[in-house]
């Protein structure tokens, strides 16, 4: 399956609407690009958690060898420093796609992902820092330091649920989704995407809750 | 060379359907005429066919909806491929969910009207909620299967280009085989050994009749949603097995009617109805892949998503013009293991009153006009069935 951009996929006002890849990232950084429109076709809210099963069974799949990638990239950066580059670019293509995948299911994002989880292919974008050498205590003791995040984690998910059965309630009826609650869900994103970029070693920056920055790619 | 190649393929369908067609059902056999009414009782016949005929009229009327909207998607569909950012063969998934989720909603009256018909008839005890939830689901599969489908087809479109039919046809039949193998060891509804010792007894000395292996027995709960009665036969070789709905075992059937539901069931195992059906799926696939590369030309191809709409309506026409085909098929393949059910418990009566059974409990009319038996007739009428029964008798019992 390929996974570019086909030339229907514009927005309304006509551009691309998908985040380029913003290789000027710091280091460590873990952030969400938005660069769609707030649109959400009533046929596609209705159905939007079945339309969103092929991705959730592909999830599955690409998380078992995610979760094998895990150990060798932690020994990786325990001996080197730094998580070799072939585990990085999967360890971040699996996070960025399940992130697309998540903003779908949630109504953050409009149009369907595609499967490979590539940067800059989804107008709900995760952009990662390049990779960067990590203290080796962080990354030795990086599963328990992980856990206090994945419990707010937990608690970010519960509400970005409840928002996006307000935001499906209300693409329902309008057609669109207000601004505000495609923020929240944003803001959610960012969190559970970020903390899983800390477990799985893609930063060394701990997870943090605070709301995202607005892109240039922005449309309304 | 494509015609040579073309030619083969209708020569070598055309034989496997020679060899899978018969069956051991004397083909001199004549069944008598039945008076339904006498057979099943006048009362039964009139509610029966009061049921069945409101169930007809909504099934025409939804067929017609169904075919209206998908030519309608076939024209105008191909704009949601707008609403993806995958690339072809995704956005090609897309678009047929999408096409299934208007055809659901679309049938969503015509399923309610016939929910609420079958619950007026005391043939559910279902609620609208569960009923609503469990179409849902049904449908959530059906969203997997097509992606499924769309990803072998597109895939094997991308890759061989207008050669991918004879590949896709044989994927999918493969898919067939694989899912009638492991059905069994996927329960869907809680079942658990028959435990019936007569009845157990009666299924192994069938067994060793119709010469097949020992077969387990299964017996599932569905009296808490439904009072209709059923069973039937799934599996391959190793996972081959038979359920009785647990329907089966209450009033009004007796125990040798039981008997002969078994024997009928352990029929399909022993004459192979069950690859047989795979081969003749095959049979269909074949031909239906080709068309379906034909009918998609002018949109690019399987290859391309903007042929999606269009394949979800070849598909549909084409079940429905194959459908006289296929259940003229089941139906014959019904026959024989009624046939051979008779032979192993030489009880006429028991399978006559089998079918009496069926008609009070489901509702099913013994005699229903001709074409729904054409369009929707996956085993004979239950007044021809009875006559089978009587025609055995008088063939003279060994």
């Amino acid at each position: 399956m390929s996974d570019t951009v086909p030339d229907a996929d514009r927005g309304e006002n006509g551009r691309v609407a998908v985040a380029p890849p913003s290789p000027d990232l710091p280091a460590d950084a873990v952030r969400i690009a938005v660069a769609d429109d707030l649109g959400r076709p009533r046929l596609t809210v209705l159905f939007r958690s079945l339309l969103a099963l092929p991705h959730l069974v592909w999830l599955g799949l690409w998380t078992i060898p995610a979760l094998l990638a895990l150990p060798a990239a932690w020994a990786g950066a325990l001996v080197t420093g730094v998580v070799p580059e072939p585990l990085h670019r999967f360890l971040g293509a699996y996070v960025r796609y399940a992130t697309h995948v998540s903003a779908y299911v949630l109504l953050v994002g409009r149009r369907f992902p595609g499967f490979l989880g590539r940067a800059g292919s989804y107008g709900i974008d995760l952009e990662l820092g390049p990779r960067r050498r990590q203290s080796r205590w962080t990354t030795l003791l990086r599963g328990p330091l992980a856990v206090p995040a994945f419990l707010l984690a937990i608690v970010v998910g519960v509400v970005a649920m409840l928002v996006a059965i307000l935001a499906w309630s209300w693409g329902l009826v309008r057609g669109r989704i207000p601004e505000g609650v495609r923020t929240l869900g944003v803001l959610g994103l960012r969190y559970t995407a970020h903390t899983y970029a800390y477990l799985f070693l893609l930063t060394s920056r701990y997870p943090h809750l605070t709301p995202p920055e607005p892109t240039e790619e922005e449309t309304p | 060379m494509k015609i040579v190649f073309g030619a083969v393929v209708v020569v070598a369908l055309a034989a496997a359907g020679y060899l899978l067609y018969p069956t051991a059902v004397p083909g001199d056999l004549s069944l008598p005429a039945i008076d339904a009414e006498a057979t099943f009782g006048g009362e039964l016949v009139a509610r029966a066919e009061r049921y069945e005929r409101f169930l007809y009229a909504i099934w025409v009327l939804a067929q017609v909806a169904v075919l209206t909207t998908l030519v309608l998607y076939a024209r105008r569909g191909a704009a949601y491929a707008r609403e993806s950012s995958a690339g072809p063969v995704g956005t090609g998934m897309l678009v047929g969910m999408l096409g299934l989720g208007i055809v659901w909603l679309v049938r969503l009256p015509f399923s309610l009207a016939l929910f609420w018909w079958a619950r007026r008839h005391d043939q559910t005890e279902l609620d609208y909620l569960t009923w609503l939830l469990e179409d849902w689901l049904l449908l959530a599969v059906e969203f997997l299967a097509v992606s499924f489908a769309l990803v072998v087809v597109m895939g094997l479109a991308r890759w061989l280009g207008e050669r991918w039919w004879l590949p896709g046809a044989a994927v999918f039949v493969a898919v067939a085989a694989l899912l009638t193998f492991a059905s069994p060891y996927v329960e869907l509804l809680p079942t658990e050994p028959l435990r019936d010792r007569e009845l157990l007894a009666a299924a192994r000395a069938y067994e060793r009749e119709l010469d097949i292996e020992r077969v387990p027995i299964l017996v599932e709960e569905v009296s808490v949603d439904t009072k209709q009665a059923n069973a039937y036969a799934y599996g391959l070789g190793p996972s081959r097995r038979v359920v009785l709905w647990d329907t089966m075992l209450r009033p009004p059937f007796d125990p040798n009617e039981r008997r002969v539901v078994l024997a009928h069931e352990l029929a399909h195992h022993s004459q192979e109805h069950l690859p047989k059906g795979i081969a003749w799926f095959a049979i269909f696939a074949v031909p239906g892949a080709w068309i379906l590369m034909r009918a998609t030309r002018s949109r690019g191809g399987m290859g391309a998503p903007e042929a999606v709409p269009v394949a979800l309506l070849v598909v549909v026409v084409y079940s429905l013009v194959t459908a006289p085909a296929s259940n003229f098929l089941s139906r014959r393949m019904e026959a024989e293991a009624d046939w051979k059910a008779l032979e192993v418990t030489r009880d006429p009566e028991a399978l006559e009153g089998l079918m009496i059974g069926f008609a009070e409990t489901s509702l099913g009319d013994p005699d229903p006009p001709a074409w729904t038996q054409h369009l929707l007739g996956t085993h004979p009428a239950l007044a021809e069935r009875a006559a089978m029964a009587r025609a055995w008798k008088a063939r003279g019992a060994p």
